[in-house]
């Protein structure tokens, strides 16, 4: 086995893997705080990767998506929440799934109306637009290590937000006890509108970090949404850190297992998920109850 | 007369199809120690829910300061000064115990904090030592301590304690009740609800006892005490 290639696998995978936390973070965060299984997560993935192509194909200037999308993302995960989700979170799942499936196809509807149904490929920015010697006979690309670099900055203030200040303890708290927190006197409507927004945002951004490293096309939030399912399930639901590790494990093993175990490749991660929940069936990192 | 801090008229609530409450008046008053007492499933755990709006209201009103509340959602009823210990202590198991106290902070409805964190600390030490332990790495003791102690960081002018020493040790129990005695001299309106009959007696200033949802006898504790029947047939001691 070569080395190097292994390395790049390995680099490969991690990415892949800090994108899933992105995306999985606000999913499970979602999932855990107001129990609502938000199939059109997806979706503001995809969002994010339209917009990063949209802006690049009118500017030219890829890094200004970033921004956008957190902005965006905020906004538009707000509006829904106040508008829509918060009248599902007592209601039945089966509701909830019709509610966020229907979205699914509002969104995939829009996109189609407003930029057709091709596959568009989005330019690496000029400036990353290179490799980076990495050992001597090995270089990786200037642009997916950039990507790591804000997935990792991003995670760390996720991190730093959720472990360190009171909104974060709220958080953790009412992914644990809803109950608990409306007796204590606090109003779940503001954490559960942040909780919503955030992680809209980081969703989008994900989509808009991804775009360049694989083009953008219909439907494309969904295969990840699956992915990320799993992540969420692995790490336990509502887990913040939970979902970084397993995301990261999960983008390894998905990674690895495709570029070394092709034949089974799409079953890797499955199988992974069913040995952990066999052996921990809340997840590796479950808040406690 | 000011009007009660909280009060219930007609109250009734249940699960599902089945009615637990029926039809209950209750009353506290500003700086009154209520012990609530009833046998198991008399439904005292669904009166302090009702009263909280965990549980709708079937029929009936409850009030706070004299203003009806019935349909009000529970934070904001925990915003008007009425403070828990539910059953099974509510302890964050994911925040710490510092994260479980500062989570719950916030001063009494005149902007003042007679509970501040050093205050909360000093009555329970214990929790000062375990500061940067997680809810579920506590003793069933710190946990009870916490939730009590949580309770006061909102500055409270009502504390409701559902079950407060179950599952303790008998020296942890003398321990949860020279607090709760502490907290009653500082003037803090309580509801208590425990199986340790005498143990309520000898801090309320009332007992209401509950039977099978409604209230059947309200007097003063040492009325109750000179009452052995009573006490054999509602409480069964
Ligand atoms: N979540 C629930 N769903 C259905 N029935 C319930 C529920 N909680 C309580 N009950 C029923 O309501 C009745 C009153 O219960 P409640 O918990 O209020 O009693 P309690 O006086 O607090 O008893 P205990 O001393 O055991 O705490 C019981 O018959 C109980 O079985
Ligand atoms: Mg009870």
């Amino acid at each position: 086995m070569d080395l190097s290639g292994l390395f790049a696998q390995v680099l490969n995978g991690l990415q892949y893997g800090l994108l899933l936390f992105l995306i999985s973070s606000g999913l499970t965060l979602i999932f855990g705080v107001m129990g609502v299984i938000n199939l059109a997560h997806g979706s503001m993935f995809m969002i994010g990767a339209y917009l990063a192509y949209v802006i690049a194909s009118l500017t030219g200037a890829l890094w200004l998506a970033l921004p956008l999308a957190v902005l965006g993302g905020l906004a538009m995960g707000a509006a829904l929440e106040a508008g829509l989700f918060r009248r599902f979170y007592k209601r039945e799942h089966l509701d909830q799934v019709l509610l966020t499936f229907a979205l699914i196809l509002l969104f995939e509807e829009a996109r189609s109306a407003m930029l057709g149904n091709d596959f568009h490929a989005v330019p690496v920015p000029a400036i990353l637009d290179f490799s980076v010697p990495v050992t001597a006979e090995f270089a990786y690309s200037a642009y997916r290590l950039a990507v790591l670099v804000v997935c990792l900055f991003v995670a760390l203030l996720m991190f730093l937000g959720i472990e360190r200040t009171r909104i974060g303890s709220a958080v953790r708290a009412a992914a644990e006890k809803p109950e608990m927190v409306d007796l204590l006197g606090l109003d779940a409507r503001r954490i559960h509108l942040l909780v919503f927004a955030v992680g809209t945002a980081l969703a989008m951004l994900a989509g808009a970090l991804a775009a360049p490293l694989q083009s953008v096309y219909p439907n494309m939030g969904e295969s990840f949404l699956i992915i990320c399912f799993v992540v969420v399930v692995v790490g336990g639901v509502g887990s913040i850190a939970g979902a970084f590790w397993a995301a990261l494990l999960i983008g390894l093993v998905d990674t690895l297992g495709k570029a070394y175990l092709p034949e089974i490749a799409g079953l890797v991660v499955y199988l992974l998920m069913a040995g952990v929940l066999l052996w921990r069936p809340s997840g590796l990192f479950a808040p406690g109850r | 007369m000011t009007p009660p801090i909280l009060e219930a008229r007609g109250l009734q609530a249940g699960y599902g199809e089945g009615l637990v409450l029926r039809g209950v008046d209750i009353a506290v008053r500003p700086g009154e120690a209520i012990g609530l007492m009833g046998r198991n499933g008399m439904g005292k755990t669904t009166l302090i829910r009702t009263l909280l709006g965990q549980l709708p209201a079937r029929a009936g009103q409850v009030l706070a300061d004299g203003r009806d509340i019935t349909r009000e959602a529970t934070f904001r009823r925990a915003q008007r000064g009425i403070a828990v210990v539910p059953e099974g202590r509510g302890v964050f198991a994911s925040l710490s115990v510092m994260e479980n106290l500062l989570l719950a902070a916030r001063p009494d409805a005149d902007g003042r904090t007679p509970w501040p964190l050093e205050r909360v600390l000093t009555t329970f030490p214990r929790l000062a030592q375990r500061a940067r332990n997680r809810g579920d790495q506590l003793s069933g003791g710190e946990q009870q301590m916490l939730a009590i102690g949580r309770a006061l960081m909102t500055n409270p002018r009502l504390l409701i304690l559902d079950e407060a020493t179950e599952g303790l040790a008998p020296l942890l129990r003398d321990e949860i009740w020279r607090t709760i005695r502490t907290i009653r001299e500082a003037g803090l309106a309580c509801i208590v609800v425990d199986k340790t009959v005498g143990a309520v007696l000898s801090v309320v200033d009332r007992a209401e006892i509950l039977v099978k949802g409604s209230l059947v006898w309200s007097g003063r504790p040492d009325a109750l005490r000179a009452d052995p029947e009573l006490m054999h047939r509602h409480l069964g001691v």
